[in-house]
């Protein structure tokens, strides 16, 4: 009973300690926000025209096709501008979610919540880390994948229910690969060791330890977070297109779910690690607050 | 032709090369006469239109295959019987398979060794060689090429055929097999094979003439109704599937073969197919037996196919008239394996190959394998029953097949031919925007004298015309029409000039002059376009010489009118009382033959809540977007 009280406190952490994200949220939005006008605009002239409307209502290829073969844009240098800017804004979202997710583990590893300046640090001092952790992990995938593919596609010719095997272990081998990464970076914020190896025995040591537990975690949000998005899906394609506070207020109700959902996941990874090497962190103090021995893993 | 799926390269043709010489000339073994009257070639027609048909052309083959060698030896006794009230002085016989020889033939020159995407193997050619040919007595008889590809041979008689008199000669002949190439040959080292237009076969004898046709890339194939029985003696684990139905079971023959025997009646052609490997799936719609071969691994796809062909089946009966007339009790069909997908999508009496677009399948919000089917299964209506000219008015039964395809796939699939990532497209479209390419393309001609627009003049400009025919007339018109058509020509071999007078009949004179002066013949174009729209009304304007009556949707502050855009003028002024909001020239799609869809329609004001919507859908594309790769 003890063990599902702790792991619980830490789920609930991601619920009580809004800023994880908060700051993710920002951060998928803000550059959003900041392209929809270039291609918005330049489109404007074209909700003068039915065809456009149908297509957009009815997801019509036929009429999508149409209009694109016989209109023009009048804000050409915007929407390629905007075409030009994405690539470049997505590699900076991907590496401030990197260097927020400092923040975000110490966030749920610390027995009380971190100040706004406090989050700030815990990104700084983590970062480096992570970012080495990260390459590691698309090296590892890599090395992995790239033999891999080559074998699938080699043997569906041969025998394609053995390709259908290999692919799908293939994909499941890089997925773990990733969990461990995750798992790594749970384990070092919790132990305070930036050492890359380290970390990463630690995470490895940690899903040896939790399998059954950890991967479940891991699936159980992942199929909720499928589950919405592919709900969302379908009631968004109900709503009508002039609806859209409507579509504004359900479709952002969605992406709070679905930034939320990763980091129960991640608040439950902190909660695994917490109970397995048997420290927490404190308030402003990096050095782990040392509880005595490990004690036997319990299942929850 | 079998179903094309529309392509910008289509069927090239040396112009310069045919420029009128014998390769393009029709056998004519007497001095052609005039073509008969309207009132004649109804009245010929009728003679073949009495059920059960007359026989005119029948063939009964002993054939041994050697799948090593892809070697047909066989002996053909064929028979014709002279329907017409003139005599018959030679015998002009069909041999396509020689168009395959080398690389060097016309039919090669004209096609660029290519076929939909497939290449022809000139290590693997395909011929066919007359051994011998004599009468019923044993009289030799000589053969002579029409063509330098003898792909036409000429055979003089003893004495004419008088009218109403026939003619029996016993053919003995070799053909080889290409690799897979434009609808015939072997595949899988030789374990598959589909046997099309192998034998020799007889012109169509009619105005006092044959009409055949040296053998040209874009042309297909036409024939006499009659009965076909065939002894096919191939490796006796060997699985057939033909034309007509199996006498019996196969007859083992102790020496490694098997003979199986097939009878077809009332059929203009007989092919087959055979594999060790073909597993056989099996279903009974209506009294119709259906047989689908297919390779192992192909199970999917083979449901796919069989799930459309007996849902269709259905569908074709209740629009257009029974199966065959109800004389034909079985249908096979053969899905090909991959490797072979030349032989696929073509149709035969009472048998169709399907998997030239997509052998192993395609996901299932992808309906290429079903457009595939409705439109092969189309032509057992419209070529196999009604047997227009393939080679002079190849759009008589592709069009039809076509647009049977269209209709098929509206009921079955809602229209789509792709719904992937819930975005629909749909078969017209695809079709319509080919025949958007080159508009002015008339629907009338030979199959090789329209060049690359084949495909448009021959799928895709009548698809769209028949599509409008039906939106402007209405279903239930169009569909009576067809009946009445399919009803009157059954076993017979009308032309453009019969369909003329059934549409007249059915549609009346002024939708058939329309569609035969302006769509079929004619090389006009139609775009309607909004010139200016003001608060008090709106100018509209037609560009080309096609005009199709339509609505014009006028959308006011007091609510919608509909008034009519008639063909009485290129430009038309429509002013409202109330303030006019937005326009729509056609909204119902009646005029599919309009280039440009676009301008048909204008708001005064955009619409802003949509524009909102957009935005805001966008947003969480980007949003999406931007967080791939982050967990």
């Amino acid at each position: 009973m003890a063990s599902r009280r702790d792991l619980s406190v830490y789920l609930l952490r991601a619920f009580h300690r809004p800023r994880p994200w908060l700051v993710r949220y920002l951060l998928l939005t803000l550059p959003a926000v900041l392209l929809v006008p270039l291609i918005a605009l330049p489109l404007l002239p074209w909700f003068r025209i039915p065809l456009w409307l149908e297509a957009l209502e009815t997801r019509s290829l036929d009429a999508l096709v149409e209009v694109l073969a016989h209109s023009t844009v009048s804000g050409g240098p915007l929407l390629l501008f905007a075409l030009l800017a994405l690539p470049l804004l997505w590699l900076i979202v991907r590496a401030l979610w990197l260097l927020t997710e400092g923040g975000v583990l110490v966030t749920y590893a610390r027995s009380d919540a971190p100040s706004w300046r406090e989050f700030g640090r815990a990104c700084l001092r983590w970062f480096g880390s992570f970012l080495l952790m990260s390459l590691l992990g698309t090296l590892i995938s890599l090395v992995l994948a790239a033999p891999t593919l080559v074998l699938t596609m080699l043997s569906r010719r041969a025998w394609p229910p053995l390709g259908i095997f290999l692919g799908v272990g293939g994909g499941a081998l890089v997925a773990v690969v990733r969990f461990w990464m995750e798992l790594g970076r749970a384990s070092a914020v919790v132990r305070d060791d930036r050492h890359v190896i380290r970390a990463l025995r630690y995470g490895g040591r940690l899903l040896t330890q939790r399998p059954l537990s950890l991967l479940g975690l891991a699936m159980s949000t992942g199929l909720l977070r499928w589950l919405v998005v592919f709900g969302a899906r379908r009631v968004a394609l109900e709503i009508p297109q002039p609806q859209w506070l409507l579509t504004l207020l359900f479709q952002q109700l969605v992406q709070v779910v679905t930034i939320w959902l990763p980091l129960i996941r991640k608040a439950g990874e902190v909660g695994w690690a917490v109970r397995v090497f048997g420290t927490e962190l404190t308030s402003g103090n990096a050095t782990p607050d040392m509880r005595g021995p490990v004690s036997d893993p319990v299942d929850v | 032709m079998s179903l094309r799926i529309p392509r910008l390269a289509g069927c090239l043709i040396a112009l310069l090369l045919l420029g009128g010489g014998p390769g393009s000339a029709r056998a004519t073994a007497s001095p052609a006469g005039e073509r008969l009257t309207s009132e004649a070639i109804t009245a010929h027609a009728a003679l073949q239109r009495a059920l059960p048909p007359p026989e005119v052309a029948s063939y009964a083959i002993d054939a041994r295959y050697a799948p090593l060698a892809h070697i047909i030896t066989a002996e053909e006794v064929a028979t014709y019987y002279n329907r017409t009230e003139a005599p018959i002085e030679d015998l002009v016989l069909h041999l396509y398979l020689n168009a395959f020889r080398s690389g060097d033939t016309l039919w090669m020159r004209e096609g660029g060794l290519g076929h939909r995407g497939f290449q022809y193997d000139p290590g693997a050619p395909g011929w066919i060689r007359v051994e011998q040919i004599r009468l019923e007595d044993g009289s030799a008889l000589s053969v002579e090429a029409v063509d330098p590809d003898e792909t036409l041979v000429r055979v003089d008689l003893l004495e004419a055929v008088p009218p109403g008199g026939s003619i029996t000669v016993e053919i003995s002949f070799t053909a080889q097999l290409p690799r897979v190439f434009a609808r015939t040959g072997w595949a899988d080292d030789g374990e598959f094979v589909m046997a099309g237009q192998w034998f020799p076969k007889f012109g169509v004898w009619e105005d006092g003439a044959w009409n055949a046709y040296p053998f040209h890339a874009c042309s297909e194939f036409y024939a006499d109704f009659g009965t076909y029985e065939v002894a096919l003696t191939l490796p006796d684990d060997w699985h057939v599937g033909a034309t007509g139905v199996a006498v019996d079971a196969p007859i083992d023959n102790g020496d490694g073969t098997a003979t199986h025997w097939y009878k077809a009646e009332h059929v203009i052609d007989f092919a087959w197919s055979a594999s060790p490997h073909f597993q056989t799936m099996t279903r009974t719609v209506d009294g119709i037996a259906v047989d689908l071969f297919h390779y192992p691994g192909a199970r999917s796809a083979a449901r796919r196919v069989m799930d459309a062909t007996v849902e269709t089946l259905a569908l074709y009966g209740a629009w257009y008239g029974p199966y065959g007339k109800g004389l034909y009790p079985h249908l096979t069909v053969i899905l090909v394996p991959s490797g072979a997908g030349g032989a696929g999508g073509m149709e035969y009496p009472t048998l169709f190959t399907v998997g030239a677009l997509a052998p192993g399948g395609t996901p299932r919000c992808l309906k290429l394998l079903e457009a595939e089917t409705v439109h092969e299964l189309a032509h057992q209506w419209f070529q196999s029953v009604v047997a227009t000219n393939e080679a002079e008015a190849p759009w008589l039964d592709e069009g039809f097949a076509d647009y049977s395809t269209v209709r098929a796939l509206d009921t079955l699939y809602d229209g789509a031919l792709s719904e992937c990532a819930g975005w629909q497209l749909s078969y017209l479209a695809s079709r319509r925007w080919e025949y958007v390419l080159r508009p002015g393309t008339p629907m009338s001609g030979r199959a090789w004298d329209f060049g690359s627009d084949y495909s448009i003049a021959t799928y895709s400009k009548p698809v769209v015309a028949l599509t409008t025919l039906e939106r402007r007339v209405g279903e239930r018109a169009m569909l009576d029409f067809l009946r009445s058509y399919y009803d009157a020509y059954a076993f017979a071999h009308p032309y453009g000039q019969d369909l003329r007078q059934a549409m007249a009949e059915s549609l009346g004179m002024e939708i058939a002059d329309w569609f035969f002066e302006e769509l079929v013949h004619g090389s006009g174009t139609l775009d309607a376009d909004i010139v200016d729209l003001r608060a008090d009304g709106v100018d509209l304007e037609r560009e080309g010489d096609l005009c199709v009556p339509v609505e014009v949707r006028l959308a006011t502050s007091e609510g919608e009118t509909s008034p009519m855009w008639p063909c009485d003028g290129q430009e038309a002024d429509l002013d409202v009382v109330e303030e006019l909001r937005a326009v729509e020239i056609d909204p119902d799609r009646v005029a599919l033959l309009d280039l440009n869809l676009v301008n048909n329609g204008d708001r005064r004001q955009a619409d802003r809540a949509g524009w909102l919507g957009f935005a805001v859908r966008m947003l969480r594309v980007l949003q999406v977007l931007f967080g791939l790769g982050c967990s």
